[in-house]
């Protein structure tokens, strides 16, 4: 790898490592129904210097904003999609999407997110 | 009803307003709520008659939660414009069901197509494209990396992963004429080069080889 890239991929890793520490800091604060929408913007100020919008990683921002409860109903959704179209041959296009979900945040951006509720409903039929 | 799917499919990955690049993420919102509440308006004067499943109560449940959520928000106005756009993608989700799906596969596998030539257009048919510093496809449009018109490269490497996969798709069932498609999407993700979007295509492509 150049040296270029090996520094580019460390600073994107210590970013989403600290954005991790501080969503965790704030998940222990209100572990149940977290902090509302859009809260982790303006929480994290208290905790870090670190200044992205979003915790590059959905289901730990779903943690903080809606707690364990709305985490769980996220869960719930999707497995209920995957077991409904778990032999669909659209199934790989959610696989994919939900790998992006754990290292970005397609769910809170008009374009990203509505490929992923039409998946959903395709494979919802 | 179908129509307005198919427009939202083409039109809010790759909708700007002109010489206002930075406010397009605004701008889809904006197209998306439109198509979403004429969707709306149309189930209240003629009728809502989609079946829904238990699967979708829950889905309502969520909207509902997140509703309620905005009570203990912080910054109640963004917690409000959250709420309204998880409605509108259930909107969305509710038509999907409902659609021509050979249909909606070619147009999510060309939406990444049409986004690519605007950035070619905007990249050697404009001032600004010419001001880009470096970059073929992206580059620096004042603080952000952005791939004209799709948002910045981690979004617009969200929209050539779906639409690699819909091409394959495509190929699974024998409409070999997604080849070029294919091709345009691999190289829209080769211009993004999100570590995130090649894990998720390889991660899909692997699903498409062990279903």
């Amino acid at each position: 790898m150049e040296p270029l890239l090996v520094v580019v991929l460390m600073s994107s890793v210590k970013i989403r490592v600290e954005q991790l520490r501080t969503a965790w800091a704030l998940i222990k604060q209100r572990p149940l129904f977290g902090w509302g929408l859009n809260s982790f913007v303006i929480k994290r100020q208290d905790i870090s210097n670190e200044k992205g919008e979003h915790v590059h990683c959905e289901p730990v921002e779903v943690m903080v904003e809606l707690g364990v409860v709305g985490l769980a109903l996220w869960l719930l959704i999707i497995a209920g999609i995957v077991l409904h179209g778990l032999s669909n041959p659209m199934m790989p296009m959610l696989i994919a999407m939900l790998v992006i979900c754990l290292f970005y945040f397609p769910l809170r951006r008009p374009h990203t997110g509505l490929m992923f509720w039409i998946i959903l409903g395709l494979l919802a039929r | 009803m179908e129509l307005i799917l198919y427009i939202a499919i083409l039109l809010v990955p790759i909708f700007m307003i002109p010489n206002m690049y930075m406010a397009a993420t605004l701008a889809k919102r904006v197209l998306l709520y439109i198509l979403a509440t004429t969707v709306c308006i149309y189930w209240i004067w003629h009728g809502f008659d989609t079946r829904l499943t238990g699967l979708d109560h829950l889905i309502l449940v969520l909207l509902g939660y997140s509703a309620v959520s905005i009570t203990w928000a912080i910054n109640k106005t963004v917690a409000i414009r959250d709420v309204i756009q998880l409605g509108a993608f259930i909107v969305v989700y509710l038509l999907a069901r409902t659609v021509d799906l050979n249909l909606v596969i070619t147009l999510l596998a060309s939406v990444g197509v049409l986004g690519l030539l605007i950035s070619v257009y905007i990249k050697y048919g404009t001032e600004l494209g010419s001001k880009c510093k470096r970059g073929a496809w992206h580059g620096p449009l004042r603080r952000s990396q952005t791939l004209w018109p799709m948002g910045n490269v981690s979004g617009a490497s969200c929209i050539f992963m779906v639409g690699a996969l819909a091409s394959i798709y495509l190929l699974y069932s024998g409409k070999f004429w997604a080849i070029p498609l294919l091709v345009c999407n691999l190289f829209g993700l080769y211009a993004c080069d999100s570590k995130a979007a090649y894990l998720g295509t390889l991660a899909g492509c692997g699903a498409y080889v062990f279903s």
